[in-house]
C-alpha cells in the first residue's frame, strides 16, 4: 500500500511539473513572454501586442496568472495559435490521431517481434543467425530514426516505386492508409524492436540461467518449450517497464518519421510551428505528447502489478 | 534381481582454467522401492550425482561412466528421450524449492505441468490429480493453494510444492536433493512423512541426499558415505548406524548431538586439489604412514564397502 | 561393464552442437589467456597496476628525456640491488614507447569481444578526425567550388548546394557531433554521480526526495522538451550541450544509487565510517572507485544518445547553423534537394558517420560492462 501511495505522488508531481514547465517556459524565457504566448513571426503592432498582454493577463501577478491558466486547461483551452488561425486544442485534436495510430500500431508489432528474436537470441545467444541478429538491431538502435526512415523512403520509395513518398491527403480508407502507413510503421516497428530486442536478449540470457528454469528442464520440458513456457514470462518483466518508457522516445520518433513521409500528424504540424515560430502550438503539443507519455507509465505500472505476483498479495 | 538405477564408475569434471574432478569414479545401485541416501558435508559430490542421474550438469561438465536406468544407458540417450523419462520416471526434488518454483506462475499450473508435457492425450482432469497431490502433501485446503504464486508462500510450503510437483506422475526413481535444509524439526518431520507417503511411494525408489544423519536414519535402507568426491562407505542402514567402519563415518556420526557434538577436526579438502593418498588422511585420527601415500580402494568386507586400509 | 564412455566425444548428439561450439569457444578463449599471461613478465605485479599509473606518461619520460644517465646506470651496473625495481624497469625499457599502448589494448583487449574491439578501433579512427580535421580534409569547409557536383577527383563526394565540400565537411562535422556528446554526457553523468551517491549514501529522507525527483524527470519526454526549448532559445551548441546534459541523468543516477547503497554496507566503507571520515572523504576514495565500472558504461551510453538526439534536433533546424555537425548536413541534404536529386554522396556519409560513431562508442561501453552470463552463473552447487 505504502508503495501504491509513493507512486501516485510521483505521478501527481510529474502532472504538476509538465504543467508547470508549460506555463513557466515562455514566461520565463529570455525575450517578451507576448512575443514568447503568441509565436514570434506574426506581425502585430504595438497596441494589438498591449491588448493582447491585457487579455492574456501577463501584467497580473504571476499567481493569477497560473490560476487563469489552470482553469484554461480545465477547459481543454490550449492557446491559441495566431498562425493558424485557430484554437491549438482543435489543430491538435486533428493531428493526434493519426500520430497515436502510427505509434500505437508501431509499439504493438516492435513488441511482439522484439520479444520473440530477443527469446530466441538470448536462449541461443552463439548460433551465426542469433549473431547476425544481434549486431543488426545494435545498429538499428544506435541510427537516429529519421536517417533511417530517409533510407527507406529513399530505398522503397524512390527506387522500387513499391510505396507513395507523400503522406495520405486524400480520403483515407483502410486499404490506403495501410499503404501509406506500411514504410513509416516499420521503421518505428523496427526501432521499437531493436530496444526491445536488446532488453530482451539480455533478460533471457539472465533467466535461463535460474534454478526455475532447470527445474522446468527435470519436469521433462524440452529445450524451446522451456523458453516459452517458463523463461518468456519471468524474461519479460522488464520490457513492461521499457515499453512504458519507450513510449516517449518513440513517439518524439513518430515525429520525426512524419516529417520525413510528409504524414499529416503531430510530427508535421510540430516542424511546421517550429519553422514558423508558432509557440503556442509547441506547447500545447508538449502538453499532450508529456501527459499521453505520463498515462502510458501508469498503465504499464498497473500492468505490471497484474502480470507479476511479486507485487500483488493473495486476496 | 536387476537393479533399478545402477551407477558405475561415474566421473564428473568442470572445464575451466583448472579442471575440477569432482566425482571420481563411484559406483553404487538401487534397488526397485528401494532408498538410498548419499550422506557427507557440502561440497563432497552428492548434488552432482544427482544431477548427472538427471543430466541436468551444466555445459561445461564432462561426465564419464555409465548410469543404467531399467537397463537403458542414460548417459547416451539423447536430449528428446531424456525429456521423455525426466519428471516421468525420473524425478528430482532440488535443494532450494522458492528458486526452483517459477516465481510468476501459479502453484496450480505448476503442479499440473508434468501431467500436460507426459500425459499428451486422454487426460482426465489435471487439475482432480493436483488437488489430490496437494492433499496428500498436507494442505487441507488444496482449491485454495492452487491460485497461489510461490512468493506469497514460506519455505516449507514451496518445499511440499516441489514434493507434489516432482510424484504426481508417481516416478520410478526419486531423487530428493538435501529435502530437510534450512528446514526447522517439525518441518523436517512433514517432509519425511510426505516422502513416505506420496502417491507412487512403496514402489517408488529413493535417492535421498543429506548431510542430516538423524532424518537419514529413519529414512534410509542403505546409506553411501562419501567423501571428496568418492565413496568411502557403503552399507545397510541398520549396519551402519550399528558400526560405522570408516574413520570419517565414525565422525559423522560423532557429531550428532545425541553423541556429544564432537565436530571432526579440520575441513574438507578443495577437490581441485585433493590430498595424495588416501583423502581423508589429513583428518584422520588413525592415520598411518601408507595412508598418505597409497590411495585405498573401496573393499568389500562381508557385504559392506569400506575405502580404508585400516579395516579388515 | 568396463567399459568407460566419454560422452561427449563419443556422442555429439548428447549436448548439442552448439553446446560443442561454445565449448570450443571456451577452451580458445583459454589459450588466449594464456598467452597473454606468460606475456607478463614477472616483474610486473598486475594487470591494474599497469593501468594505474598509465605508464605511457610518465615513466616513459624518464626514459625518453634521459636515456643515458640515472636510471639506465643502476640497470646496467648494479642489477644485484633492488631486484623488483629493476625488473620493472627493464619491462619497460624492452618494449618500444609506441609499442606500448598496442600492449595495453591487447591487454584490456582480452576482455572485449571482438565486436567491442571493433568498435574501439572504430572510435580512435572517429577521435583522430575529430582531432585532427585539418590533417584530413582536402579543403577547408568554407571554401566554395561549383554547387551540386557529383564525386569526382577533386571532390571524392560531391560538393553541396552552396559549392562547399561534402568530404571536408563530414571531416569537420565529427569534432561538432563527438564535441555535443562526450560534453553533454559529462554533464549528465556529473550530475548523476552526484545524485546517486547523495542518495545511496545518506538514505532516509534525502534518498526518497532525490529518487523521486528522479523518478518524475525520467518520465518527462525528453525530444519534445529539448525541442520546445531550443525554439525558445536560440540555438546554439552550447545550449544544446546544456540542456541535453540537464535531460539524462536519470538512469545512471539510479544505477549509482543501487551499487552505492551495496557497497555502503561493505566492511572497509563501514571501518572507514568509524574511523570518523566523512562522508565527502568515504564518497570519493572509497565509493566512487568502486563504481566507476558501472558510470563507465553509462557515459558511453550517454554520448551515443547524446549524439543521435543532436542529429534528430539539428534535422529540426534547432542545431548551430554556425557549426555544421553531421546532423546538420543531414538536415541541409534533406531540406535543400539532395534527397530529391537523389545525390546520395550528400546524405548517406554523415548519416552513416552518425551511426558508425554512435555504435562505435555504445559497443565500447558495453565492453566495459561486466559478462552477464560470467557473473550470474549459478553452479550446481557440489
Amino acid at each position: 500500500m505504502h508503495s501504491a501511495v509513493k507512486k501516485t505522488l510521483r505521478y501527481l508531481s510529474s502532472f504538476a511539473l509538465i504543467v508547470t514547465l508549460n506555463f513557466a517556459l515562455p514566461r520565463f524565457m529570455p525575450g517578451d513572454p507576448v512575443k514568447n504566448l503568441i509565436g514570434e513571426d506574426v506581425y502585430v503592432s504595438e497596441a494589438v501586442m498591449e491588448e493582447i498582454r491585457t487579455e492574456l493577463g501577463l501584467n497580473r501577478p504571476l499567481i493569477e496568472q497560473f490560476s487563469a491558466y489552470l482553469q484554461g486547461l480545465l477547459r481543454f483551452d490550449l492557446g491559441y495559435s495566431y498562425h493558424l488561425h485557430s484554437p491549438v486544442s482543435e489543430v491538435l485534436q486533428a493531428r493526434i490521431g493519426w500520430t497515436l495510430l502510427l505509434v500505437g500500431v508501431s509499439v504493438v508489432l516492435g513488441a511482439i517481434l522484439g520479444i520473440l528474436l530477443g527469446a530466441y537470441a538470448g536462449w541461443k545467444p552463439e548460433t551465426k543467425l542469433n549473431r547476425g541478429i544481434y549486431c543488426g538491431f545494435i545498429a538499428i538502435s544506435c541510427t537516429p530514426p529519421y536517417f533511417l526512415a530517409l533510407l527507406f523512403l529513399g530505398i522503397f520509395a524512390f527506387k522500387l516505386g513499391l510505396f507513395p513518398f507523400k503522406g495520405f491527403y486524400d480520403t483515407p480508407t483502410i486499404g490506403s492508409v495501410a499503404y501509406h502507413l506500411f514504410l513509416p510503421v516499420s521503421v518505428l516497428a523496427l526501432f521499437s524492436a531493436s530496444r526491445n530486442f536488446l532488453v530482451m536478449r539480455g533478460s533471457v540470457i539472465q533467466e535461463k540461467e535460474q534454478l526455475y528454469a532447470l527445474y522446468a528442464r527435470a519436469k521433462g520440458l524440452y529445450d524451446t518449450s522451456i523458453l516459452f513456457r517458463h523463461v518468456v514470462k519471468n524474461a519479460s518483466l522488464p520490457i513492461i517497464t521499457l515499453l512504458a518508457l519507450d513510449f516517449g522516445f518513440l513517439f518524439s520518433g513518430a515525429l520525426f518519421i512524419e516529417i520525413v513521409f510528409s504524414l499529416n500528424g503531430m510530427g508535421t504540424l510540430i516542424y511546421d510551428a517550429i519553422i514558423g515560430k508558432d509557440y503556442p502550438l509547441l506547447q500545447g503539443a508538449f502538453l499532450v505528447i508529456a501527459l499521453s507519455v505520463l498515462l502510458a507509465n501508469i498503465f504499464a505500472d498497473l500492468l505490471y502489478a497484474a502480470v507479476d505476483p511479486r507485487v500483488r498479495r493473495p486476496a | 534381481m536387476k537393479p533399478l538405477l545402477e551407477i558405475e564408475k561415474l566421473r564428473v569434471s568442470f572445464e575451466g582454467e583448472r579442471p575440477v574432478n569432482v566425482l571420481s569414479g563411484v559406483s553404487f545401485s538401487i534397488q526397485k522401492g528401494e532408498t538410498l541416501a548419499l550422506v557427507g558435508e557440502s561440497g563432497c559430490g552428492k548434488s552432482v550425482i544427482a544431477h548427472a542421474v538427471m543430466r541436468l550438469l551444466p555445459s561445461e561438465a564432462r561426465v564419464k561412466g555409465s548410469v543404467r536406468f531399467k537397463g537403458t544407458e542414460l548417459l547416451e540417450l539423447d536430449e528428446k528421450r531424456m525429456s521423455a523419462l525426466r519428471g516421468n520416471e525420473l524425478a528430482i526434488i532440488f535443494q532450494n524449492p522458492s528458486h526452483a518454483l517459477n516465481p510468476v506462475y501459479s502453484i496450480g499450473r505448476q503442479l499440473a505441468e508434468p501431467l500436460r508435457v507426459h500425459q499428451k492425450q486422454g487426460k482426465p482432469d489435471p487439475s482432480q490429480k493436483v488437488l489430490k497431490a496437494l492433499k496428500q502433501v498436507g494442505f487441507s485446503r488444496p482449491e485454495h493453494y492452487m491460485k497461489y504464486y510461490p512468493s506469497w508462500c514460506s519455505g516449507g510450503m514451496n518445499q511440499r510444492f516441489l514434493i507434489a510437483t516432482s510424484t504426481i506422475l508417481g516416478p520410478e526413481l526419486l531423487i530428493a536433493d538435501e529435502p530437510s535444509k534450512g528446514l526447522d524439526p517439525d518441518r523436517i518431520k512433514e517432509v519425511e512423512r510426505e516422502l513416505r507417503a506420496h502417491p507412487g511411494a512403496g514402489k517408488t525408489a529413493l535417492l535421498l541426499i543429506s548431510h542430516d544423519l538423524g532424518f537419514v536414519r529413519r529414512l534410509a535402507d542403505k546409506i553411501a558415505v562419501m567423501y571428496s568426491g568418492e565413496i568411502v562407505e557403503l552399507a545397510e542402514a541398520a549396519d551402519f548406524f550399528e558400526q560405522p567402519l570408516h574413520p570419517y563415518s565414525l565422525g559423522l556420526l560423532g557429531s550428532l548431538p545425541e553423541n556429544g557434538f564432537v565436530p571432526i577436526p579440520g575441513s574438507a579438502p578443495a577437490l581441485s586439489d585433493p590430498p595424495s593418498g588416501c583423502r581423508f588422511h589429513p583428518r584422520c585420527p588413525y592415520g598411518e604412514k601408507r595412508c598418505l601415500q597409497e590411495h585405498p580402494r573401496l573393499k568389500d568386507t562381508k557385504g559392506r564397502f569400506v575405502r580404508c586400509f585400516l579395516c579388515p | 561393464m568396463q567399459k568407460e564412455t566419454c560422452v561427449h566425444e563419443k556422442e555429439p548428439c548428447v549436448y548439442e552442437d552448439v553446446e560443442l561450439q561454445r565449448e570450443a569457444r571456451v577452451r580458445k578463449k583459454a589459450c588466449i589467456k594464456k598467452e597473454a599471461y606468460l606475456e607478463k613478465e614477472p616483474g610486473i605485479p598486475d594487470v591494474g597496476y599497469v593501468q594505474k599509473k598509465a605508464p605511457g606518461q610518465k615513466e616513459v619520460d624518464i626514459l625518453k628525456k634521459a636515456p643515458g644517465q640515472k636510471e639506465v646506470d643502476i640497470l646496467k651496473k648494479a642489477p644485484g640491488q633492488n631486484e623488483a625495481y629493476i625488473k620493472q624497469r627493464t619491462w619497460q625499457e624492452k618494449i618500444p614507447v609506441f609499442r606500448q599502448p598496442i600492449i595495453y589494448l591487447q591487454k584490456y583487449g582480452k576482455f572485449l569481444g571482438t565486436f567491442n574491439r571493433a568498435g574501439l578501433f572504430l572510435l580512435l579512427f572517429f577521435l583522430c578526425m575529430a582531432l585532427l580535421p585539418s590533417f584530413f580534409a582536402p579543403y577547408s569547409p568554407a571554401e566554395r567550388f561549383t554547387p551540386y557536383e557529383a564525386p569526382s577527383v577533386s571532390h571524392f563526394l560531391g560538393t553541396n548546394d552552396i559549392g562547399n565540400d561534402i568530404l571536408s565537411e563530414l571531416f569537420y562535422g565529427a569534432r561538432i557531433s563527438m564535441m555535443v556528446g562526450f560534453a553533454s554526457a559529462c554533464i549528465s553523468t556529473l550530475i548523476g554521480l552526484t545524485i546517486g551517491l547523495l542518495s545511496g549514501y545518506f538514505r532516509g529522507w534525502v534518498d526518497e526526495l532525490l529518487m523521486g525527483f528522479t523518478d518524475v524527470v525520467l518520465i518527462l519526454p525528453k525530444i519534445p522538451l529539448i525541442i520546445i526549448l531550443g525554439a525558445f532559445l536560440h540555438p546554439s551548441v552550447w545550449i544544446l550541450i546544456l540542456v541535453l546534459g540537464l535531460l539524462s541523468w536519470e538512469s545512471l543516477a539510479r544505477i549509482v544509487r543501487a551499487k552505492t547503497l551495496q557497497i555502503r554496507e561493505s566492511g572497509y566503507v563501514k571501518s572507514a565510517r568509524g574511523m570518523g571520515f566523512s562522508p565527502f572523504h568515504i564518497m570519493s576514495t572509497d565509493i566512487i572507485p568502486n563504481i566507476v565500472h558501472v558510470v563507465l558504461p553509462k557515459f558511453m551510453l550517454a554520448t551515443a544518445s547524446a549524439m543521435i538526439s543532436e542529429a534528430s534536433l539539428s534535422f529540426l533546424g534547432l542545431g548551430d547553423t554556425s557549426m555544421k555537425s553531421w546532423g546538420m548536413m543531414l538536415s541541409f541534404a534533406f531540406s535543400r534537394g539532395g534527397f530529391i536529386r537523389e545525390m546520395w554522396w550528400w546524405y548517406m556519409p554523415p548519416g552513416l558517420c552518425i551511426t558508425l560513431c554512435v555504435m562505435a562508442i555504445a559497443l565500447v561501453g558495453f565492453g566495459f560492462e561486466p559478462k552477464a552470463g560470467d557473473t550470474e552463473k549459478q553452479v550446481v552447487d557440489i
